[in-house]
């Protein structure tokens, strides 16, 4: 059995490491000491220690610092050969690293998770893979232990390219569903008539499938935070701006999802943000729609 | 029931075809071309509107704008020398509703019930009879005219009493889908600039929360060569403005559709007035300097330039 050797932190790092525990020998090094405990796997208290011992790396954490420290220094990594990204960098830099880990004869790959919801993550969410298509069929299993849909997109730093371009247009579709139901509840109609007529209607998008209804019943969609969500954009607009590639639109959630995490905190539930335009707009609270 | 169908544009013409040989009708256009192809159907010219409501149950009106409805409905022989009390006219136009909700007051008054019921949807939905037509207006008339609207498109809605919230409804959908779509396509068109290929973008998008009707439509129609609109872009702007003054009566900001808003304007400006809303890809293509199909101009990273 292959093992593997998560390093990370956060709550998708947590649910990739339960996912691969059921299937796979797992061995975690916790980059925040706290948020990666998982019935089934064995927690390390050295990252070298970790690498020795696994087959394949993973590496998962949204914090930004961690993930570039870890791969800022290749010793932890002796006689390792392939180590997978799941985190989200910047897909210039991803190239970049991936050649220098070519060099000492490692494979960086980047394997970004896009999901909003790790409690459905069979119905909308992919892995994005940028690498050798050699290493994708050895790592397969092991992706698609975490979800079933992985998508080759080319060379290393495609994938990390695919999942920002993702990103920004989900983001976009859950900001532009609040901002039009807003409008529309602000002249008199209800959420409930929205979800209805706009979802088969060309208004559609996915967002306005999953949000309007749970807005009219009070429900959650997701479990990804503003700050994530907000940082993600922040990368798709920077490498908007380098490639001279002008995102109107994509450029004004990036500030939207910005002032969101000033005002209601980086940690907030992307469904929060509903609250934002209920006080932007002067409407009543959920839940009385 | 005897039916009337005053505009016999693009849209209307393509609704009203559903109603012959299902309901006595007679049509009404400036356009004697257009009038002339109904008549060979069956239907039946009337002279004017006011000639054609005298001789119509339920009058359907489906023109570019709610100032024309009000010609229509009040101007020399208009609808309403030839309407009675009991009668109904439903306004399919993408009116303003507060406009619409005037004209049903007035037309209250004697006796008349007036209730809108726009429709949302691409051409094609509109001749196959799958379009979406959003109501609104007094449930009785609603009802009474339900086997017309069917005969449109089984896809009917009823959004509330209020004369004018189908239209705020289509308002709220014209919205969404052009903000989508000149999101998604300029967040792509960033993608083919990194190097990324259209279809492989497709499938990404179209299997997450990134999906939408554009990503659904346009892209793979983009991908294979093909047409996925045909409306005015004149109209799809006439449309925004709408959406946009309804969020500023209402004190809604709306930073996203003012965006929106101005790329269509860009594209209309640039292009001139008798453009097509689908010629905006081109439009996207050109101010990010690449192509959605193809090899894409500019792969290279602009900042080590």
């Amino acid at each position: 059995m292959i093992t593997i050797g998560v390093a990370g932190s956060g709550n998708v790092a947590a649910f990739v490491t339960r996912a691969l525990a059921k299937t796979h020998s797992v061995r975690i090094f916790d980059t925040e000491n706290g948020s990666l405990q998982c019935d089934g796997a064995t927690l390390v208290d050295d990252v070298t220690d970790l690498a020795k011992n696994a087959d394949v790396i993973l590496l998962c954490t949204d914090a930004d610092d961690a993930r570039q420290a870890l791969l800022g220094n290749t010793d932890w990594l002796k006689g390792s050969s392939v180590i997978i990204d799941m985190g989200q960098g910047d897909p210039d830099t991803s190239r970049l690293l991936a050649k220098d880990f070519s060099d000492i004869g490692i494979a960086l790959v980047d394997a970004p998770l896009h999901t909003e919801n790790t409690d459905a993550i069979a119905e909308a969410s992919a892995i994005f893979f940028g690498g050798s298509a050699v290493v994708l069929d050895y790592v397969r299993p092991i992706l698609e232990a975490i979800c079933p849909k992985v998508i080759y997109c080319g060379d290393a730093g495609s994938g990390h390219a695919m999942r920002l371009v993702v990103a920004a247009i989900a983001a976009c579709n859950r900001v532009i569903t609040y901002e039009c139901a807003a409008m529309g509840a602000k002249n008199g109609l209800t959420i409930a008539d929205m979800a209805t007529v706009l979802n088969k209607s060309s208004g559609y998008n996915s967002a306005s499938a999953r949000v309007l209804p749970a807005l009219a019943a009070n429900g959650r969609t997701a479990n990804a935070t503003v700050g994530n969500c907000a940082n993600d954009l922040r990368k798709a607009s920077a490498l908007g701006m380098r490639y001279a590639a002008p995102m109107l639109i994509a450029t004004i959630v990036r500030s939207t999802l910005d002032a969101a995490s000033n005002r209601i905190g980086e940690m907030a539930n992307i469904d929060e943000l509903a609250k934002i335009w209920e006080i932007d707009a002067g409407l009543p609270a959920s839940g009385s729609h | 029931m005897r039916i009337g169908y005053i505009g016999l544009g693009a849209m209307g013409g393509a609704l009203a075809r559903h109603l012959i040989g299902k309901f006595p009708l007679s049509v009404f256009d400036l356009n004697e071309k257009a009038v002339r192809a109904f008549v060979e159907l069956g239907a039946t010219a009337a002279a004017t509107p006011a000639e054609l409501a005298r001789d119509s149950d339920v009058v359907l009106l489906c023109l570019p704008r709610s100032s024309d409805v009000q010609a229509v409905l009040f101007g020399a022989n208009g609808v309403v020398d030839g309407l009675a009390a009991g009668k109904i006219v439903i306004d399919q136009t993408s009116g303003v509703p507060a406009e619409t909700n005037g004209f049903a007051r007035q037309l209250k008054e004697m006796g008349v019930t007036l209730f809108d019921a726009p429709v949302s949807g691409a051409m094609a939905t509109a001749i196959a009879g799958t379009i979406s037509i959003i109501a609104s207006g007094p449930h009785d008339a609603f009802q009474k005219t339900l086997p017309v609207l069917q005969a449109i498109s089984p896809n009917v809605f009823h959004c509330g009493e209020r004369v004018g919230n189908g239209q705020t409804m289509k308002t709220v959908n014209n919205m969404m889908n052009v903000s989508c779509r000149l999101a998604t396509l300029e967040v792509v068109a960033m993608g083919r600039k990194f190097g990324l290929p259209l279809e492989l973008m497709t499938e990404a998008i179209n299997a997450t929360t990134a999906r939408n009707y554009t990503s659904q439509g346009m892209l793979p129609a983009i991908a294979e060569g093909r047409q996925s609109t045909k409306f005015w872009l004149a109209l799809q702007v006439k449309d925004i403005h709408q959406a946009i003054g309804l969020a500023a009566e209402q004190k809604v900001p709306m930073p996203i559709g003012g965006a929106a808003r101005s790329l269509l304007q860009i594209g209309l400006n640039s292009l001139g007035k008798d453009a097509q809303l689908e010629q905006m890809i081109g439009v996207i293509e050109s101010m990010a300097d690449t192509t959605f199909v193809g090899r894409p101009k500019n792969v290279a990273n602009q900042e080590a330039k």
